[in-house]
């Protein structure tokens, strides 16, 4: 935080946000004190490492300052924050109050019935925010039926983001428009370098990892992980869609992808190794900063390309649109408590002074999206983005019941085919025999 | 049993020579050790009933709450992600018997048990001799040697993942240093993962068969290899029938303890591969994990690991009860003789 503050613009900015902040407390406290809140314990998961997780625990003392209301803050990773917040839950716990996780994960707890619609409790306390203060895509893809269920905190698409000096080296003129194009580009520079600069890098990592850069690759095939709402992982497309995503990384992608989380991808990427990879709009801060990258102003944003002969259908263009909120817990017995953390976490003026702690350009209020500060901090790529979340699909990952149940199977069989042990097709058939033999009990 | 037991430990403290710390002649015996003697087999059962009683209700009631709690996911065929709590009877076992997975997991455990339990015991037993016999720099091995011992296992399967790491890993160096091919994805290929989450193993747990060798090889009695000397036997021939006969006992309940540890294996695994390539190195706990902390068929992931832990349980029970009830002294005499 205060490397950033040192700097003019961010000095200039933090010092907004701070009389912002200060200025929405006071009447806050006011506002507590009314509902009877202050003194009242909430304790709240949050997904730890992230950017969002970072700027809330240390503006934290301010909400607390202001409405009396103390918060304890329990950080966990997200690999392993869905199962404990879930042991929790199952166990009717009152405490977590508040969860924050993937929507994919957050769609089954609304299933469940572990977590409550915030529109009534919204409605009685509007003083941080609203469900207008968000990114209007956000709160739609929480919303099951008029329940909204969550708040965003951070949502993001995905991008291809590719070398704009490899690829004038080696003649390419442009952003690959097809998949084909992409594998042939990756090829390309893959055996123009001598093979010292894989084509391109992805996630391989069973599970989510891999499986939420092969729907770019599904929805590029026109794939779908329902047919008529059934499951149909192995449909024509979808074993298209899985025989490009293995043959590209097999052919020009680094040896140990498949197990490469995001981490290890975006790793090989900022440190030079790969000409391209599909990974989430989040990666564009770590791309542009000197601290953590060496391609710094040499990365091209573009959309993952469609398959050749195959155009988007429907409302929207089968982008990713993915985010992660914070949810209510059916079994909270501080509920007002809670929203009114929910509610300041994810604030105007908290998303703000986010700007200036952490990288994180997956804001979610539609004002701080279209401030200066924000096009100043990312607007090398803040266009493309924004461009892809007008039109992303919210139905890009699987979602309700079966979403983590398919996730885990098609991640599982991607991983065999990206070691070799199956073709794509083998294993998005074994995929779809898997979920089906586990989905009339299990899901 | 457990007579001949004490009467033999004190033949064996008497028949050896004297060390550090070692009684020179018959232990001595309190006046309450006296009256323990001397009271009837029946009295000592009481007695020892009445002192561990407490701690075994204790155990007993855990064990109660433990089994009916997985009793009941098991028949309910519990998901956290959708809790129906609807009764299923024994649908799980059914389809336990049709998991290929499962079926897989369980063959990738009994090859990487079966690998990396002879490795580390040989690797064991030679190390503890050198060290035993005064290698040079022996003692600044035994200091380093617990170093890998005390690590957590997802530290180590960390630390491994990161020297096997193909473009940036400690063994890729070397290995373009002495100009051999580099380059190679250890553990994202198929047909090396198993071998490197093994040698990961051997690399943390050869120290704890070290560790009991070598004290075990300090108190070996000195006669029978004084003996074995007058009679000219050479070192190859007494290490071959007598120290390791003698080492019988310790080694045994260190291939007990690692037997265990190697069927429980699961941090460093899961922090190396998570099973993969494909499910390469899928184990059992690994796939169990996935099916209750990924999946969340959490009633699934019970029913597999309560028939596992029987299994595991009757498997390793014939060693146990070798290992418990050790006849240390037969081999000691069967040595002497």
């Amino acid at each position: 935080m205060t490397k950033s503050m040192k700097h003019g613009p961010g000095k200039l900015l933090a010092i907004s946000a701070l009389v912002g902040a200060a200025a929405i407390a006071a009447p806050l406290g006011t506002s507590a004190q009314a509902q009877g809140l202050s003194g009242q314990s909430i304790t709240v998961v949050l997904e730890g490492g992230d950017p969002s997780t970072t700027a809330i625990q240390s503006l934290l003392p301010q909400f607390e300052h202001a409405t009396g209301i103390h918060v304890t803050i329990d950080s966990i990773p997200y690999n392993s924050l869905t199962s404990d917040v879930l042991l929790d839950f199952s166990r009717k716990s009152s405490t977590p109050d508040v969860v924050m996780d993937d929507w994919v994960y957050g769609s089954q707890f609304a299933a469940a019935k572990y977590i409550v619609p915030l529109n009534s409790i919204e409605a009685s306390n509007t003083h941080y925010a609203t469900f207008g203060t968000y990114y209007p895509a956000y709160i739609k893809t929480m919303t099951e039926g008029s329940s909204v269920y969550g708040v965003p905190v951070y949502g993001e698409t995905t991008l291809l983001m590719y070398r704009k000096d490899l690829f004038a080296k080696y003649g390419i003129s442009g952003p690959p428009k097809t998949m084909q194009q992409l594998e042939a580009d990756a090829a390309t520079i893959y055996a123009g370098s001598d093979h010292q600069i894989y084509g391109i890098t992805m996630r391989g990592e069973p599970g989510i990892q891999s499986v939420y850069i092969y729907a770019g690759f599904l929805r590029a095939y026109g794939g779908n992980w329902f047919h008529n709402g059934s499951v149909d992982v192995d449909s024509p497309q979808a074993v298209a869609a899985a025989n490009e995503f293995v043959s590209v990384l097999r052919s020009s992608g680094p040896p140990a992808v498949d197990t490469y989380a995001w981490a290890d991808n975006r790793i090989e990427f900022d440190q030079g190794h790969a000409a391209m990879t599909i990974d989430a709009s989040a990666n564009g801060p770590y791309n542009e900063s000197k601290e953590y990258s060496t391609v710094v102003g040499k990365v091209g944003y573009a959309a993952v390309p469609y398959a050749q002969g195959v155009t988007p259908s429907g409302q929207n263009t089968d982008h990713s649109l993915e985010v992660h909120g914070m949810y209510l817990s059916a079994f909270s017995q501080h509920q007002a408590a809670a929203w009114a953390f929910m509610s300041w976490a994810t604030s105007v003026g908290v998303q703000q002074k986010e700007l200036t702690i952490a990288p994180q350009p997956g804001l979610t209020a539609t004002s701080v999206f279209d401030s200066a500060a924000y096009a100043k901090l990312y607007g090398a790529f803040k266009g493309e983005m924004l461009n892809q979340l007008a039109t992303g699909n919210p139905q890009y990952l699987p979602t309700g019941s079966l979403a983590n149940l398919i996730i885990t199977d098609v991640g599982q069989e991607l991983n065999t085919a990206l070691a070799g042990e199956a073709t794509p097709a083998a294993a998005m058939s074994t995929a779809q025999a898997n979920i089906l033999a586990s989905a009339p009990t299990g899901g | 049993m457990q007579q001949n037991s004490v009467h033999g430990t004190v033949e064996r403290v008497t028949g050896s020579k004297p060390g550090v710390g070692q009684p020179t002649g018959q232990p001595k015996t309190g006046r309450r050790g006296r009256a323990w003697l001397r009271s009837s087999p029946s009295q000592r059962r009481g007695s020892a009933f009445a002192m561990a009683g407490p701690g075994l209700l204790l155990c007993l009631a855990m064990s109660v709450i433990v089994v009916t709690n997985a009793v009941w996911l098991i028949v309910h065929h519990e998901n956290l992600l959708s809790p129906q709590h609807q009764f299923v009877g024994a649908s799980e076992l059914r389809q336990l018997l049709n998991d290929h997975t499962l079926r897989g997991s369980l063959v990738v455990t009994v090859v990487y048990v079966a690998t990396a339990l002879p490795i580390e015991v040989a690797l064991g037993v030679g190390i503890s001799l050198l060290l035993h016999y005064g290698v040079r720099g022996g003692r600044v091995v035994r200091s380093l040697i617990i170093v890998p011992m005390v690590l957590a296992p997802l530290i180590v399967g960390l630390i491994w993942r990161m020297i096997y790491d193909p473009s940036a890993g400690l063994l890729d160096y070397f290995l373009r240093e002495v100009s051999l091919p580099s380059g190679t994805a250890w553990l994202a290929n198929p047909h090396t993962a198993l071998w490197g989450i093994i040698l990961a193993d051997v690399w943390q747990w050869t120290p704890f068969i070290i560790i009991i060798t070598v004290a075990a090889l300090e108190s070996l009695p000195v006669d029978p290899f004084e003996a074995a000397q007058i009679d000219g036997a050479g070192t190859f021939q007494t290490v071959r029938h007598l120290t390791l006969p003698l080492l019988q006992p310790a080694l045994a309940i260190a291939v007990f303890l690692r037997l265990i540890g190697l069927v429980n294996s699961f941090a460093s695994i899961w922090a190396m591969t998570m099973g993969g390539p494909g499910t390469t190195t899928m184990t059992f706990n690994v796939y169990a994990y996935q099916q209750g902390f990924v999946l969340f068929f959490i009633g699934y992931a019970t029913t597999m690991c309560f028939l596992y832990g029987l299994l595991v349980t009757f498997g390793i029970m014939p060693l146990a009860r070798r290992v418990l009830g050790f006849a240390g002294d037969d081999n000691l005499a069967k040595a002497a003789a």
